[in-house]
Parts: structure tokens; sequence; C-alpha cells
């Protein structure tokens, strides 16, 4: 947790363009949507960067990419200080017991025709962890450690309730002791009640084998538990980025600040007092985002300069940053004044 | 029998029954007429794996003006409670007794044209998925002016008026060209104001809102949710918001349900609720939800296991299970909701509720996990 | 050892616990289909027949006794003697056909001919359809592309008249039948092979199998296939009843297998010059074609309800 040390995951300029499919003989599509569009994130050992965003804003295409889950189009993936890029096959396969992901939908990540056993066991099978004779007892220990009762070995995934498919992703995931975990909206699914669980236990395991998580999710209360430090998307860029304590007591960026403002919270005298940034209109079209500041559509305070001229991702102050040609000018005051 | 059946008339012959936190002038709740009853209301699933009571035993009023949350997590029946309203079960469901008085009529009694009728004019229902609600082959306008026709008996350019006036209504913009839009061409909040426009057509006297925002990002959840609030105030309906977002209700709702599998086990004025909560379900649910003003990482207040299967409810409190204060009298008997004193507006069904000093002593005792 | 040896003998109640495995549940709900139930009885009876024919047929089917042409089944026979369930013992249970093979005989064969082309055909557009389909599915991009223009073009020719056209122009007999009818069925299941493999592929176990590094061809085996597998071999049961019914078409047409084997079509065109007096000549296969193709119908459905995901409750 020293600030000292080099990232273990270090993200530079990352950029994943897909092509959309067209007509013509071959199918050969000519749009394409720029998903993630120059994105860095560096993440120390042991830490939480979480990942926000409303749907379609890239985030879990940017998770995927640095697991090279989804087509690199630009922009380096270092794990460790090694190029991803630069690996061989063999050396990937290798790298990728080091990096491993849960993902959001607990019915659709676990093969409905595998046994509880056959799924937390593949992991150790592929890399060759652990004598074959001795697995059993490791799937055994892996349960233990999510929590789930060594009589769900012979079950089947539809046989259990959400929260339970969950630790059994989890289980998954940390069967090969990785050092670097995506999540992707591990607990969007989940009941409010489930969700806790799930959270809880993934910061035990963090603590315990001194996990790295790359946290992904839409709701910044969820983010806020969870996270070091928040990086915000939207429409494939990040548009602010800041420990969880700055972003949160002071965010700098208009959509950021719209974001927070959005989240309802649990309690009716706070929310009976609350003014709130209500932006108008939804997230334009990832096919045809809006020239320069993506933003500037829906931003209560774009200028002319906005429209033309895409913002960089620069330091407002210590530590803090926004892709925003006003933050750290007018936007000192926090949103709910306005 | 329980006291709030005792209690019920009594609040809807208009004694005011405001929580604190009400006064901060939100809407008009509580003047209004009992437009809604639902008086021991059961619906049962037959499945293979046994009988399912999806609803068991629920009762509440809805008054003209005021939003009452039904909230509860998935499974807890206040999906199939507002189904049920409208008397459209889905297989192997059906209501198994009670009553629901709306605007005088006893719904169960009336036939089904009657109430073929009263669906989606004068209750009216805003589904969670505005996508699959909507018939991919039909316009906007297609879809206004249909419900028009039926309901109302309008026609031709009379409707189209009517059809673009409501459009207008619920913030879309340029609502003349929208009403030829198909729903695919439409965004997701755009869908789903076009599902609330429908709705409001027949000026409807009770509106069941069905997680109307859950498929939505946050930015425009917020701006649904304004909506539902301003055509609230301004046509005196009455709002049945069910949701299982806690932060919604705080936000929108004048009274509050919460659900737990198949019964109600908390009712009461929303302030009273968020502030004294005390069956302990309602508790533990308030603690467990992350909040932006209590950000501190790797504090958590959980609620251990998992809720029961319906097929197989404890002959008790269904929550025994998950309650740290069980005791074997919640295990064998089950408690019925009962007032709790105070305001007289606060119902839970608890056989020992967490008082107010505990309440916060529970939230104190979320355990770190972390530091 | 004894160590290991105990875990897994421990956990052998878990573990056997096959109660609630996709398969075990696919084939409780199999059965609770009364009609999948029935088809698959008959299935199991008409392919059993085909099996053991000459354990169950009384003569070979080309045995012919010419003064014995044209006899009346005892019990359809006027001056017939034989009650009801002697009859079925006679020497001739199902009469004779006009060079006086025996009619029973020469069913069962030809339930043989019907399995062998039923069974063949869907087999050979497994051969080609799943691999290419599979191809499409999984490598996308050009692949794909080439392989749907090559789907489409086939999907233009009448498949019926290519049939035609290759019998007419190569000759007949059992083989090159089996082969023309499996060439023209692949489309199908190549169709079908790639959509479920185009939807698995973007599934997150798969992805989550990815992110482990497991090599793309196990993949495709331990997580891909066993997905598909249900509604792939729906499809190659719906195949068998078109294949029969193709078969009997182009015998009926007199472009099937050739003499002295026997096929039901062949037999129903055959008789169908003496339906005026022989009825039962024509309707016995007839009736024997329909109850067969009714039979898999019936099985695939039942199938297809039993293996569809969405029925997993």
């Amino acid at each position: 947790m020293s600030g000292s040390t080099a990232p273990l995951i270090d993200v530079q300029d990352l950029r994943v363009h897909f092509r959309l499919p067209g007509q013509g003989w071959f199918g050969r599509g000519k749009l394409s949507v720029r998903a993630v569009d120059g994105v860095s994130i560096a993440i120390r050992r042991g830490q939480t960067v979480g990942l926000v965003g409303e749907s379609g804003c890239g985030k879990s295409t940017t998770g995927r990419a640095i697991l090279r889950l989804a087509p690199i189009t630009g922009g380096r993936v270092s794990l460790d200080g090694t190029d991803l890029a630069g690996l061989s096959s063999d050396a990937m396969r290798r790298a990728r017991r080091r990096m491993q992901i849960v993902f959001q939908d607990p019915f659709a990540s676990l093969n409905p025709r595998h046994t509880v056993e056959q799924i937390v066991s593949e992991p150790l099978r592929v890399h060759d962890l652990r004598r074959p004779a001795e697995r059993l007892g490791r799937v055994r220990e892996l349960l233990e450690l999510v929590g789930l009762p060594a009589s769900s070995l012979g079950r089947y995934p539809h046989e259990f309730s959400g929260g339970q498919r969950q630790r059994i992703g989890i289980a998954r995931a940390i069967a090969t002791e990785p050092d670097f975990i995506v999540l992707d909206e591990p607990v969007s699914a989940l009941d409010v009640s489930i969700q806790a669980q799930i959270l809880r236990l993934l910061l035990d395991l963090q603590m315990q084998f001194g996990l790295t998580y790359l946290f992904i999710a839409h709701d910044l209360a969820v983010v806020g538990q969870m996270s070091d430090e928040v990086c915000v998307m939207y429409l494939g860029r990040i548009v602010e980025r800041a420990s969880r304590e700055a972003l949160y007591s002071s965010p700098q960026h208009p959509y950021t600040q719209a974001l927070l403002s959005a989240v309802p919270y649990p309690d009716p005298v706070i929310e009976a007092t609350r003014r709130r940034v209500i932006l108008t209109g939804e997230v334009p079209s990832p096919v045809a985002p809006p020239p320069g500041c993506h933003f500037h559509t829906r931003c209560p305070i774009a200028l002319d300069r906005c429209r033309v001229e895409v913002p960089a991702l620069r330091e407002v102050s210590d530590g803090r940053f926004a892709a925003c040609h006003l933050a750290g000018s007018v936007l000192g005051a926090p949103a709910e004044a306005r | 029998m329980t006291s709030l059946r005792d209690s019920a008339p009594t609040n809807s012959a208009g004694k005011d029954a405001r929580g604190p936190a009400s006064a901060s002038g939100r809407s008009s709740f509580g003047t209004g007429e009992t437009v809604l009853d639902v008086r021991d209301l059961r619906v049962v699933f037959e499945t293979r794996r046994g009988r399912a009571r999806a609803v068991d035993g629920v009762t509440f009023a809805l008054r003209a003006g005021e939003t009452l949350g039904l909230v509860g997590e998935s499974g807890c029946g206040k999906t199939v409670t507002a189904l049920s309203l409208l008397r459209s079960v889905p297989d192997p469901g059906r209501i198994d007794g009670g009553s629901i008085t709306f605007d005088g009529l006893d719904l169960m009694r009336i036939s089904e044209g009657q109430m073929a009728r009263l669906r989606g004019s004068r209750l009216a229902l805003i589904p969670q998925d505005p996508l699959t609600a909507l018939n991919p082959v039909m316009t906007a306008g297609a879809h206004l002016t249909e419900v028009l026709g039926v309901h109302l008996g309008l026609t031709g350019a009379a409707a189209i008026t009517r059809a673009t006036d409501l459009m207008d209504r619920v913030g879309i913009p340029e609502p003349r060209k929208r009403l030829d839009s198909y729903p695919h061409q439409l965004s997701g909040g755009m869908r789903q104001r076009v599902m609330i426009a429908l709705a409001i057509a027949c000026n409807p006297h009770v509106l069941i809102a069905d997680e109307p925002t859950t498929a939505l990002d946050a930015t425009v959840q917020a701006q649904i949710l304004e909506l539902l609030d301003e055509l609230k105030r301004e046509t005196g309906m009455a709002l049945l918001l069910i949701t299982h977002n806690l932060g919604i209700v705080a936000g929108h709702c004048d009274r509050v349900a919460v659900m737990y599998c198949g019964r109600v086990v908390e009712t009461a004025p929303v302030g009273e609720i968020f502030a004294h909560p005390h069956h302990r379900y309602t508790a533990g649910l308030l603690a467990c939800v992350p909040r932006l003003d209590r950000q501190e990482k790797g504090v958590f207040f959980t609620i251990p296991g998992t809720p029961p299967e319906l097929t197989a409810l404890p002959p008790g409190c269904a929550f025994a299970s998950r309650c740290e204060a069980a005791t074997d009298q919640c295990r064998l008997d089950r408690p019925d909701l009962q007032g709790t004193g105070g305001t007289g507006a606060h119902f839970m069904a608890c056989w020992h509720p967490a008082g107010v000093g505990e309440a916060t002593a529970a939230r104190a005792a979320s355990t770190r996990a972390r530091g | 050892m004894t160590a290991a040896t105990g875990a897994v003998i421990g956990s052998s109640p878990a573990w056997n616990d096959s109660r609630n495995s996709p398969t075990r549940q696919s084939i409780e709900r199999f059965f609770r289909n009364r009609l999948a139930a029935i088809g698959l009885v008959f299935v199991v009876l008409i392919t059993g027949g085909a099996l053991f024919a000459p354990l169950i047929a009384t003569t070979a089917y080309d045995y012919s006794v010419l003064r014995d042409a044209l006899k009346f089944p005892p019990c359809v026979d006027p001056k017939g003697t034989l009650a009801f369930p002697e009859c079925l013992l006679a020497k001739y249970p199902f009469g004779t056909d006009a060079v006086g093979r025996d009619f029973w005989s020469r069913l069962i064969y030809g339930a043989r001919t019907s399995m062998i082309v039923g069974f063949s055909v869907p087999a050979i557009a497994l051969a080609i359809g799943l691999p290419l389909g599979a191809a499409a599915g999984w490598f996308g991009g050009w692949v794909d592309a080439v392989v749907l223009r090559l789907v489409e073009f086939w999907t233009a020719i009448p498949s019926i008249l290519l049939a035609l056209f290759l019998v007419t122009v190569f000759g007949h007999n059992l083989d090159k039948l089996i082969l023309f009818l499996g060439m023209t069925g692949w489309v199908g299941m190549c169709r079908l092979t790639r959509a479920q493999f185009l939807a698995l592929r973007e599934r997150d176990f798969v992805v989550s199998a990815r992110a482990l590094g497991m090599s793309e061809w196990s993949i495709m085996v331990r997580h891909v296939m066993v997905n598909a597998a249900g509604p792939i071999i729906v499809m190659f049961t719906l195949g068998i009843p078109g294949a029969i019914f193709g078969e009997a078409g182009l015998s009926f047409l007199g472009l099937g297998v050739n003499d002295p084997i026997p096929s039901w079509g062949k037999m129903v065109a055959e008789s169908s010059r003496f339906a005026q007096v022989y009825w039962y000549l024509a309707m016995i296969p007839t009736l024997c074609i329909a109850l067969t193709m009714l039979s898999f119908s019936f099985l695939g459905d039942g199938l297809r309800d039993a293996l569809d995901p969405q029925g997993q409750r």
C-alpha cells in the first residue's frame, strides 16, 4: 500500500474498436465502435480500483481487454512490468494463471452441464496445479473459503441461488491463486442482503491473499465500499480519476457530479432536502459519439470550446484527474450549489 | 383480529398520520380517500415441488394522491401482488383468498369483462421492462391510439391529438414525430416514457409501477422518477411503487410496506420506517444498503443466509433462520402485523422488534472487514 | 493413497447423487411426455425389427415361389378358414406379392432399408454440417462468410430435384441414394450448429474458460459441444423421417434401391397396380412409412422439449 511500488497492472492508452457487421459479400462492416478509446489505469498490488459508468460506456470491455479477452486495437497492458502483448502463447497461458475474472450474471457464467466439482477443479486441471489425487481436497478447501458446504461438490449450478452461484464463480477465480481479479459487476444481479455478503467475501479474500482488484460497477455507492481509487467512464473514455475520498467529497467532472446526485440515498430526510442535477437526454450512441467532449450534449455548463476540442485527462489538483476544460475553475463549487 | 385491520378504516377516514419526514411537503398525501383496499390477499402457485405461497395474507390500503412503496427482495411476492391487483396472475398461480376493493368495487366479484375495462384505464400498470412490454411491430402512436380507442372511444384525429399531448406530457421531445417511432428506434428511457404515457392515457386513479427504473441507467432513472412524482402531483392519482431500491423509496414514497416471503413484515410512513425500523429484516436491509454518505472501505453489515423456499416455509416467522434475535417463539409461531404505538400508522410483524437504541447499536456493530 | 481414496469415498454420496444432473432431468421430462414415450417404443420396435430381420422374417426377401403369387393373407382371404390369432402363424401371414415372395418378410427387410437410410442420411448431413457450422460459428469472420455463402448457394437448389438429377446421372443403388440425400440435407445441420456455436461463444462460462488459458479446442469440446449437443440430437432425430420419406419417394418413382432389395416405397409402387383387389398390399407399407415417420417425429419433439434449457426448472 505504499505509493512507491510499481503498479501490478499498468494499462496505457488502451483502445478497443469494434467493427460493426455490415453488408457486402464477406460481411465486412465499415462503421467502427470505439468501445474503449484511450484508457489508462494503474493498479498497485493489494489495491482496488473502481471503474464506474452507465451501460455502454465500455467499462466491461475495458476489463476484458486487460485480460486479453477482447481484441485490443491499441495501447499496452503490463502485468508486473511485463507487456502482455509481447508474450508467447505459452507465456501468456502462464500469465493467465495470475489474472482472473468474476462475471455479473451468475446464471450465465457457469457451465450448466458441469458439477461444482468440475467447475472449480477445471483451473487446477488446466494449469496442472496440485497432483490429481490432491485436487479434490483443494476444491473442498476453495469451497470452504467462499462459504459453500462440501455437499455442493456433486451438484449442478441450477440447484443454487444467485448468491451461491456467485460464490462458485469466485471459487473458480481464486483456484489458480491469482494476483489480479477483474470483478465485472459481481453483485449487480443480486439482492441487497446478498450483495453485502458477496462484497464482504471479496474483501476478506483480498485481505487474506493480497489480491488486486479492478472493480467494475454502475453503482457508485457499491464502488465506494470497495475501492481505493475510482475511475469514471463515459463513452469509452475516463472522464475522472481520483481517490475514493476525493471523488465522493468533491467531484470535479460535471458527469461525475450528475452521477453522484442521481444516486438515491436511503434516507428520507436527506432526500427531501437534497437538490439534484438531473441530466437531460441519454447517453449518445457509441457508434457516432458527439465531437469534442463526448459529454457536451448533456452537460449543464458546456461552452463552445467543449463542442470541438477533446479535453485531456489532466491533474486538476493533487491526485485528482478530470477530463473537462472547466474543471478546477468554474466547477470549484460542489454540484449541489447550482 | 390483527390490529392493522381494525385501524385501517380509521386511517382511511382521513386521520392525518404523517411521519416526521413527510412534513417536508413533498406531496399532499393523507388527504385523499382510500382508492384501493387490499385485505388478506393470498396467491398460490402450484408447482411440481409443491404449493408455493407467493403472497400470503397481504393487507394494505392506498389513498388518493399518495405513493406507497412496496419493497422487498426478489421472490418476496411484490410483483405477484401487483399482478393480482389486476387479476392477471400468471399460470400456474391463482388468487386463493382475500379481498381487493378499488373505487368501491370488489375486484374479486366483478366479471372478467368489467375487469378488462378497468385494466389500463382506471387501474394502470407500468411494467419493469419497457422493451418486452411494447409490441415491436407497432409504433408508439399505434400503442397509444389503441388504448385511447378501446377505453375512451377516441379515433382518428382526436386520438392522434390526444396521443401527441400525452407524449408531450411525459417529456418526449418532438412528440408528433415520435408517434411514428417503433420501439427499437427509442432509447430505454424513451420507451419507459411511452409506457408511462400509455398508463396515464385514461387518467387512472391508481398507477402501479413495477420496478419502473430497474432496467435503466442511474441518470435516466432519476428523470423517470421525477416524471412520476410530477404526474402524481398534477393528477392526484395514487401510486403503488414496487421496488427493491430503498433509496428510491426514501426519495419518492409517502408510506412503505416491506415484504418478506409473501408477507408484509412492516409498514409505516417513510420517515418512521427509516428512522425507527422495528422489524429485524427492515433494520438489516437498511443497514445493508451501500450509502454514499457512509463511504468507508470495507465496512459492511450483512444479513446471513438466504430466504427459505416458498414451497417450504417454516411454521413461524420466515425470517427467523436469518435473524440474530430469533427465539423458539419466532420459529414456531408466526407473528401478525400489530401497531407499534407511536404515530399509530406504524405496524410490524415481529416478536422481538428492534428498539430505537438497538437499531443504532446493530448498525454500529456492523463488522469491520478491514482496518 | 489411502487418505485420497478415503476422501473420494467420503464424498461419494454427493458425488454419485446424479438425481439433479441436467441429463437425468431431461430424461424425466422426456418420459413425462406420453406421445414421446410411445414414439420411443415404436422406434425401438422398428429398429429392432430391422436389426434382427433375418430372425423375424420367415423367408429370405428374394425367395420367390411363383405358383404362390398374389396369395391373400389368411385373415382377409374370402375363402380362408383361419380365425384371427392363428392366421398370423400361417405360412404367408401377410400374403405374397406378384412374384410370390412372402410379403411379411419383405416388409421386415424393407424396415431395414428404411432404417439404414434413416440413420445414414442424417449422419452424413452431420458429418458435413457439424464441422462447417462449428467452424463458421466459432471463428466467424471470413470463415463464417464463406460457409454462409455456401449454405445460401446450396439452399437455392431444390433438394429433391438435385437428388433426382444425381440419381439419373450416376445411377441408383442404396449407397448412392444415401450419399445424395445426405448431400442435400447438411444445410440445416450446418445452420443449427453455427447458431449454437455463435451463441455459446459469447457466454460467460466460455469467456471464463478462455481467461483460464484453456485451449480453444478444449473449450469447444468441454464447454460448447456439451451444450450444443441437445439441439443437434433433436435435429438428427427429426432428420430421420425426412430421409425415410425421401428414400420412399425416390423408390416409388423407381429411382431408389434396386431389385430385389425391398423398400417400403418401392412396395407401394409395385402393389399399386393391383390395388383394386389386393388393397392391403399398398396399404400395409404405406402404414409402415407413416407410423415410422410419426414415431420419429414424436420422439424428436419429445427430445426437443426435454433438452430445451428453457424448460429446465
